[in-house]
């Protein structure tokens, strides 16, 4: 704080200097003069001061791409998540449908690049290390052109910095961060999608400075551009996973706070003009992303038109559009008299029972009714058929219709459609294998006191018929003569007496008494999702070729938006159910301090490793500037309160608007992770990493320069008399550079995975004795 | 460049807009806390220069002077006392109405019920609140009369037969719970408001029918929303002294806002969110005072050092007291203490005592406890390895209990001997050892072979006990010992019995003894299991010896035992233990709400019911739903207000603006404080956790009546108090028979659901049951509970015969019926259940 508190101290005295050109171009406005003369003092300054600028920016260009593609051939394997998403751009390529809880945007791109080089998808990469080149899959053409996004992020930075009117030195910082930073580089140069999603971000934030800049020229042709643009761009960040929602938080808060200023009577805006900026930031930043994401998810189901992998998370009728879906492959009706199997849903059990009996004493001393044991088998078995039978037999009829077809007979349609099965219909169910009748009756089932044990009753034991009736409830049926399909149709079937559903759930499972299969119980609650069935298959009854086109032909086409709307839900709720722990989640507390990486990829023959770590170095400075800056806030706050003036009105709107920006950037980007509970991991700070580096610039611009607006980019205006203009800046410059790329050499090998390790090489790496490597030893 | 016209015609609107400005700010506004820097703008003084201003083309810089916050004036007179004495007598009354019914143990009565007679036999047990409210009971149970032998088991048990006096222990909450009503009144006259609307206040939490239910019965919670009132009422009042700083009534009120504060932190950690709620508005006025520049800073110090002293130290220390208050009556072991550190554990009266050699050498015989968690001791026993692909070699697990099978032998390391001729040969840190299971003669033994919960690690590998007779052993018998720290001197060179703490690393595969804190199937008898562990957490690898004996010594040992801990060790490790229990409070219980559900009080909680009565913990509805409504209307009138300031319009709200924007503001503040909060907790929650929440919204409601009729004449705004109230009593009349448990008849219980959402239960409890029949006698379901083993028949379900048809054999037998429908809240657990949920959250690796 020393040498701050000193140069601050110097800049109180308000200096009025700085000739100004081009308008307010910068985004903050400075107390400076026009001055004329700036041609005499052009001519006086040295040509690599003058085109500063546009050397840092080249030199980045080429440093950036020498990080990201250096060796970018190897390892020939597959490493880490290139697992997930070079599959899913493998499926992309063969147009089957998935599933996964990111939106589809940087997948697609990765496909893209796949099917610009003409690769077919005919690589799933299954698994962690397998080759690449014995499968012939374009490897480093994928990676290159994931690669280039990762390249263009410091660049990317440099822009934003000297737009944002930071000198080309702090700039140039920023940008040599960002390009020796090992995590950066590490995701940069696979297949993966969180460089994608950077660029599109960062590119957001871009637009939106350059937005910002064009205050003073409210809806001319560039102001709108660079609105929309960032609307774009938005839109782009949150398509590829939903963390770039965190962006629009962000440009969405600085929105707020402009119309905030624009609102404010002294400025002299009508309500009218206020409602026209409102309207045109709410076309700009909302209409335009969620029209884009809509569009990407658009393109999305229009390439996957096959069935895949990810049929089964869906409702049947989505799975009906899929080409080939198993779906409209057998899907009959279900007459009553078929010999059918129930599986859950949601945990694939199938409905069985067996002669077993139900424990009179459970562990828990409860007390059982000594029942048939009705459970939730894995697999299927003779065990599991159930016969449905009406419980109107209109008089023999229907023994009459099961004696026809037993004997074979084939009915007509008519005569079959009597005996269908409907929606509401109260129906029995037999258990094929030992003739009784599946029942429910108000006694606690085996593992929930509060849920009603399933048994099943002797067929003449006309006592209990009562609970043995069961209304067939199909999920979504419109009116009660919607028939049950086998596959097609989802089933609650509910207690006619006790209006309990029939549900089972994966744990606890059953004790060895009841073969570890799942409790089969009646839940109080019929309308709950999880108790939802289908008939997966009647007894003998296959689909020929006619009947399966027929069948194709029957299905109702979904809307986009319908289909949309599914994906959408299904997304987020697996989003959040995303809690099972992995080796190598953390929690966001150890992010910034960089307390531990991830292991991606482990050669045991040749002992390489790729560890995806920060750049230790540089995240700890980053760190050191967050609370630098968290403590000047306060600081000057407190002097303002005491009016005591310490730093140039200029500087100080500078450090609360322009790097409160940056810094609102890593706090959005980094503080909503505190509330997810879904397993996190390292690569989620990422976003946050680069605006902390960001700060680190702004931090070194506010120690070592006086003054903010005439070292921006396109702006030149003569008067930087340097580069650098102190020894000590430069000083602290060359410090930080060094420090920041000799780190990053010095972990380099694990960021390549490039050369195998000794362990006292290792070990000499381990800079926190959590950082677990592997080949310690 | 040059000033354009256009820009200097703005400029100059701009100079006309600053000179109108004092005639826009009214005195009220002037005392306005919130709009300070957006109207008090000094302008262009920064540089004086016009073109910069220009420039600047925004107004950022912002001046601030000092204006005083609002705060209220009263001087009680003696129509105030008329008021308060009243509003506490009709309080009293509609606590103590029926308080003696029903007379038998409801909801979680179970619970603190219990806990009270524990406070009375002075024996130990674990809750996961803080002591203060049960201490409170057991005192007032001791005043009349209860001797702690009643154990509140079930819901439903009987008072009157068992001889509790309940009624004089249910008569504190009562007390409490009436207290608040004229806490209400108090509150809102020293916010300034006037005598009506502050008995408006006091009537409208006198007849919430949830705070009367609450208060009616032992539950804490009535302690907590006093405590939690009290504080809010005492810095109400302190603020009316906010021209007398540092006067004796200043220091009064401000000590009993950190004394209350600390009581009510004291009952129920819900109790800390005042702290964010009275620290918002100590900050906000500590940060406005910077700014005056009459007052010195020296003066401002002191202002600071009153309130850190008055608000964090009084309170700490409150807390602290009580807590040494329940250890210090807590002196006996019980069931519950297995969940504490054995050190804890010596200094119970009746708890183990442990006295062992100090040193331990080769030869000395060992019995080692794992040090984190409560799991228990290292253990073998004659049964093998022996699920799917165990190895076949002997089972070691960790065992909670005594045994012989917990002792094992130090040996030297594999073809290794130590020279004992000088004596027994002391064990030190990094030596390589064998340890030699005493009952069987195994190895402690591991190798590359995965442990039986792990699911696909390299990194963990199983622990056993290996080799047979004319068999020396392995090199992966060799442990190498890691003293991580040790708490006598040189017990981190020497190996030593307690003071030790030690890791046991194999010496071939790294990997280190670690408890995995996983319990073990049947065939291993559900034990806790033991692997080996590479970079795994030191937290669940470090062990302890608890007992050594050198055999055969030549000379008396030096003893050592457990230090009896202090109160401050006690007090963290007590706390921990609450955080943790707090943490990993998971269940499923039948009326558990999540906090959306709350302020529009989707259903209630049943807390006990049978022949033809009910007590269902539900609000007062018209209440509940207009002070959810008036936080909101104060939220969207406070940031219109912001948007107009910034367009220059400033409504005085018929003159009501300063006092409604500063007590409204802080008591909606207070009520998000007490609300927000729970939205991020994991744990089961349940309705009764917003009662303090809805005494503060309560408050804000009244504000709001108070700003909506302070524009009308005199009579029409008496008539709009008085309908207020009207409508309050009536839903209060209409929900007062599942409040005091009076009969009700199964129509009006249906026609009383305004939400399908409320789940009163008219079937069961009020179905079948004619209101004029007699209740059964209770002393007989007493004895038919006590004669039966099975758990008491629910009183909710009509008697049923036995439905078990298919089951002859066993006739008598009858099976439990679905779901009893009153359970006591999962707020008290289990305690041994919670220690190894707790443990077993604790992260497995780095």
């Amino acid at each position: 704080m020393s040498i701050g508190e000193g140069q601050l101290k110097a800049r109180t005295g308000g200096k009025v200097a700085g000739g100004k050109a081009g308008g307010n171009d910068s985004i903050a406005p400075t107390t400076e003069l026009a001055e004329p003369d700036t041609s005499r003092a052009k001519a006086t300054v040295p040509w690599w001061v003058r085109d500063a600028s546009s050397y840092a920016f080249s030199c980045l260009t080429v440093l950036s791409l020498v990080t990201r593609y250096w060796r970018i051939w190897d390892p020939a394997q597959v490493v880490f998540d290139e697992v997930h998403f070079g599959k899913f751009a493998s499926y992309y390529l063969r147009r089957q449908y998935y599933f996964d809880v990111h939106p589809p945007l940087a997948k697609m791109v990765i496909a893209a690049g796949g099917w610009l080089v003409g690769y077919d998808g005919g690589f799933l990469f299954d698994k962690i290390g397998l080759d690449y080149m014995s499968h012939g899959v374009p490897y480093i053409m994928l990676r290159g052109w994931v690669a280039l996004f990762g390249a263009a992020l410091p660049l990317l930075v440099y822009m934003i910095m000297a737009e944002s009117g930071y000198s080309v030195a702090a700039a140039a910082l920023a940008g040599l961060l960002v390009t020796f930073d090992n995590a950066l580089v590490a995701h940069g140069r696979l297949i993966m999608l969180d460089n994608i999603m950077l660029f599109f971000m960062l590119a957001a934030v871009y637009s939106y400075v350059r937005f910002f800049k064009q205050r003073h020229r409210a809806f001319s042709a560039q102001w709108w551009t660079w609105l929309v643009s960032t609307g774009a761009m938005l839109g782009c960040a949150a398509s590829c996973k939903l963390v770039g929602l965190l962006t629009v938080a962000l440009i969405g808060s600085a929105v707020l706070y402009d119309l905030w200023r624009i609102i404010d009577i002294r400025r002299g805006t009508t309500m009218t003009q206020f409602a026209q900026h409102f309207a045109a930031r709410a076309f700009g930043l909302i209409a335009v992303p969620f029209a884009l994401y809509l569009g990407f998810f658009y393109i999305h189901f229009a390439v996957l038109t096959h069935t895949g992998t990810g049929d089964a998370y869906h409702t049947a009728q989505f799975q009906m559009q899929l080409i080939d879906s198993p779906m409209t492959k057998s899907s009959f009706n279900v007459h009553y008299g078929d010999e059918i199997v129930f599986r859950h849903r949601d945990t694939s059990a199938y409905l069985e029972s067996s002669t077993a009996r139900y424990p009179l004493r459970y562990e828990d001393k409860r007390v059982s009714s000594q029942g048939q044991q009705v459970t939730g088998a894995k697999k299927q078995s003779d065990a599991a058929y159930w016969r449905i039978k009406p419980t109107n037999r209109q008089n023999g009829a229907f023994e009459q219709f099961m004696a026809r077809r037993k004997a074979g007979e084939t009915l007509e349609d008519a005569e079959l459609a009597k005996w269908t099965v409907r929606h509401t219909d109260i129906v029995q169910l037999e258990h094929v294998a030992t003739g009784g009748h599946l029942r429910t009756h108000d006694v606690a089932s085996p593992l929930m006191p509060t849920n009603m044990e399933f048994t099943v009753a002797a067929a003449n034991d006309t006592a209990v018929a009562a609970d043995t009736m069961w209304q067939i409830r199909i999920d979504g049926a419109s009116s009660n003569a919607t028939q049950l399909k086998t596959s097609a149709s989802f089933v609650r079937v509910v207690s006619e007496r006790h209006g309990v559903a029939m549900w089972t759930h994966r744990k606890p499972l059953l004790p060895e008494w009841g073969r570890r299969h799942q409790e089969i119980n009646g839940n109080k609650k019929p309308e709950e999702k999880s108790a939802l069935w289908t008939v997966a298959e009647i007894r003998g009854r296959v689909a020929t070729k006619a009947e399966q086109e027929e069948m194709r032909q029957r299905v109702k086409p979904m809307g986009f938006l319908a289909k949309y709307a599914e994906l959408q839900g299904l997304m987020v709720h697996h989003n959040n159910a995303l809690t099972s722990t992995h080796p190598f989640q953390s929690s966001p507390i150890t992010w910034p301090l960089l307390t531990r990486g991830v292991s991606f990829w482990t050669d045991n023959a040749q002992r390489r490793q790729i560890y995806l770590l920060g750049n230790p170095a540089g995240w700890w400075m980053a760190d050191a500037a967050l609370v630098f800056y968290a403590a000047l806030l306060p600081t000057l706050e407190l002097c303002r309160r005491r009016a005591v003036r310490v730093i140039d009105p200029v500087v100080e709107r500078h450090l609360l608007r322009s790097t409160a920006f940056i810094a609102a950037a890593w706090a959005l980007h980094y503080l909503p992770f505190f509330l997810m509970g879904r397993s996190l991991f390292l690569h989620h700070y990422l976003p946050a990493s680069i605006f902390a580096y960001m700060l680190l610039a702004a931090m070194f611009h506010f120690f070592n320069f006086d003054d903010y607006r005439r070292f921006s980019l396109r702006n030149w205006n003569g008067r930087a008399r340097a580069l650098l203009p102190s020894p000590v800046a430069a000083l602290v410059f060359v410090v930080i550079a060094f420090v920041h790329i000799s780190t990053f050499v010095f972990f380099a090998p694990l960021t390549y995975g490039s050369r195998p390790m000794s362990p006292d090489e290792i070990n000499s790496r381990r800079w926190l004795s959590s950082y677990d490597l592997h080949f310690q030893k | 460049m040059t000033v354009g016209m256009g820009e200097a015609k703005k400029t100059r609107r701009r100079a006309k807009g600053h000179s109108m400005q004092p005639t826009a700010m009214t005195a009220a506004e002037a005392h306005s806390s919130g709009d300070k820097g957006v109207l008090v703008h000094k302008g262009d003084s920064g540089t004086g220069n016009e073109a910069a201003d220009k420039a600047d083309d925004d107004v950022t810089i912002k001046e601030y002077g000092y204006k005083p916050a609002y705060f209220g004036q009263w001087q009680m007179d003696a129509s105030d006392w008329g008021m308060l004495g009243v509003l506490l007598l009709l309080a009293l009354a509609v606590r103590c109405f029926r308080l003696a019914e029903p007379a038998q143990v409801v909801f979680d009565e179970v619970h603190f019920g219990k806990f009270a007679g524990r406070y009375l036999n002075g024996t130990y047990f674990y809750d996961l609140h803080p002591p203060l409210a049960k201490l409170m009971f057991a005192a007032a149970g001791h005043l009349s009369g209860y001797d702690g032998v009643f154990d509140f088991k079930t819901i439903g048990l009987d008072y009157v037969a068992a001889g509790v006096p309940y009624v004089g222990m249910r008569l504190l909450p009562a007390v409490l719970g009436a207290l608040t009503v004229p806490m209400a009144y108090a509150t809102l006259r020293s916010c300034g408001y006037a005598t009506d609307t502050a008995a408006l206040a006091a009537a409208l939490v006198c007849v919430e029918n949830g705070l009367v239910t609450q208060s009616r019965l032992i539950l804490l919670d009535s302690p907590l929303v006093f405590f939690s009132a009290a504080t809010l009422t005492c810095w109400a009042l302190w603020w009316t002294y906010q021209d007398r700083a540092f006067s004796r009534g200043w220091w009064a009120w401000l000590l009993s806002t950190g004394l209350a504060m600390g009581c009510a932190a004291s009952c129920k950690w819900v109790g800390l969110f005042l702290f964010p709620a009275i620290g918002l508005s100590t900050i906000k006025d500590l940060w406005d005072k910077i700014a005056d520049r009459q007052l010195s800073p020296v003066r401002w110090m002191l202002h600071f050092a009153a309130r850190a002293l008055a608000l964090l130290v009084v309170p700490a220390a409150t807390y602290v007291f009580w807590f040494w208050v329940h250890f210090a009556v807590l002196r006996r072991t019980g069931d519950d203490a297995a969940m504490i550190s054995p050190e804890f554990q010596t200094s119970l009266i009746g708890g183990p005592q442990v006295k062992t050699d100090r040193d331990v050498f080769y030869g000395s015989e060992i019995r080692m406890r794992t040090t984190n968690a409560r799991s228990g001791f290292l253990h073998s026993h004659m049964h093998l390895w022996q699920h799917e692909k165990g190895s076949g070699q002997q089972q070691v697990t960790i065992y909670g209990y005594a045994d012989p099978n917990n002792l094992w032998i130090v040996e030297p390391a594999f073809n290794t001997t130590v020279d004992t001729s000088g004596g027994p040969v002391p064990v030190t840190s990094g030596s390589v050892l064998r340890l030699r299971h005493r009952a069987t003669g195994k190895y402690l033994h591991s190798h590359n072979h995965r442990p039986a919960m792990a699911a696909s690690d390299d990194q963990k590998f199983e622990l056993a006990g290996y080799g047979f007779a004319n068999f020396s052993g392995d090199s992966n018998d060799n442990f190498r010992l890691e003293i991580l720290h040790g708490d006598a001197e040189g017990a981190d060179k020497h190996l030593q019995a307690i003071e030790s703490k030690f890791r046991l690393i194999h010496d071939n595969l790294g990997c280190a003894v670690y408890n995995s804190r996983k319990k073990l199937p049947k065939w291993a008898f559900g034990q806790t299991e033991a692997n080996c562990m590479r970079s795994c957490h030191p937290r669940m690898s470090t062990w302890h010896i608890e007992h050594a004996r050198f055999p055969n010594a030549s000379q008396p040992m030096r003893k050592t035992g457990y230090r009896r801990p202090g109160l401050w060790a006690k007090l963290l490790e007590y706390n921990r233990l609450m955080a943790d229990s707090n943490e990993n409070l998971t269940g499923d219980h039948p009326f558990a709400a999540r906090p959306q559900h709350w302020p529009w009080l989707r259903r209630g909680t049943a807390y006990w019911g049978g022949h033809g009565r009910l007590i269902y913990q539900l609000g007062n509805p018209l209440v509940w739903w207009a002070s959810l409504a008036a936080v909101v209307v104060f939220v969207n009138v406070r940031l219109l207000l912001f948007v107009l300031a910034k367009r220059r319009i400033c409504p005085q709200l018929g003159g009501s603006r300063a006092k409604y924007l500063s007590s409204a503001g802080f008591f909606s503040i207070a009520w998000a404080c007490h609300y927000l909060p729970f939205f991020l907790m994991g744990r089961e929650l349940f309705l009764h956790h917003y009662f303090p929440a809805l005494w503060m919204a309560i408050i804000v409601l009244a504000c709001s009546v108070d700003l909506a009729t302070c524009a009308l004449p005199r009579p029409v705004r008496t008539v709009a108090y008085l309908s207020t109230l009207l409508a309050a009593l009536y839903a209060f009349h209409r929900f007062s028979y599942i409040t005091y448990a009076r009969l009700w008849s199964k129509d009006a219980c249906l026609n009383a659901r305004w939400l399908s959402s409320w789940d009163f239960d008219c079937e069961h409890a009020l179905g079948g049951v004619r209101a004029t029949d007699p209740p059964p006698a209770s002393t007989a379901a007493t004895a038919a509970i006590a004669a039966s083993e099975k758990p008491p028949p629910n009183p909710l379900l009509p008697a049923k015969p036995a439905v078990v048809s298919d089951a002859p054999n066993n006739a008598t037998i009858q099976p439990v019926f679905v779901t009893p429908e009153f359970v006591s809240s999962a707020d008290v657990v289990d305690g041994s259940r919670m220690a190894d949920v707790a443990d077993a959250k604790a992260h497995d690796e780095l």
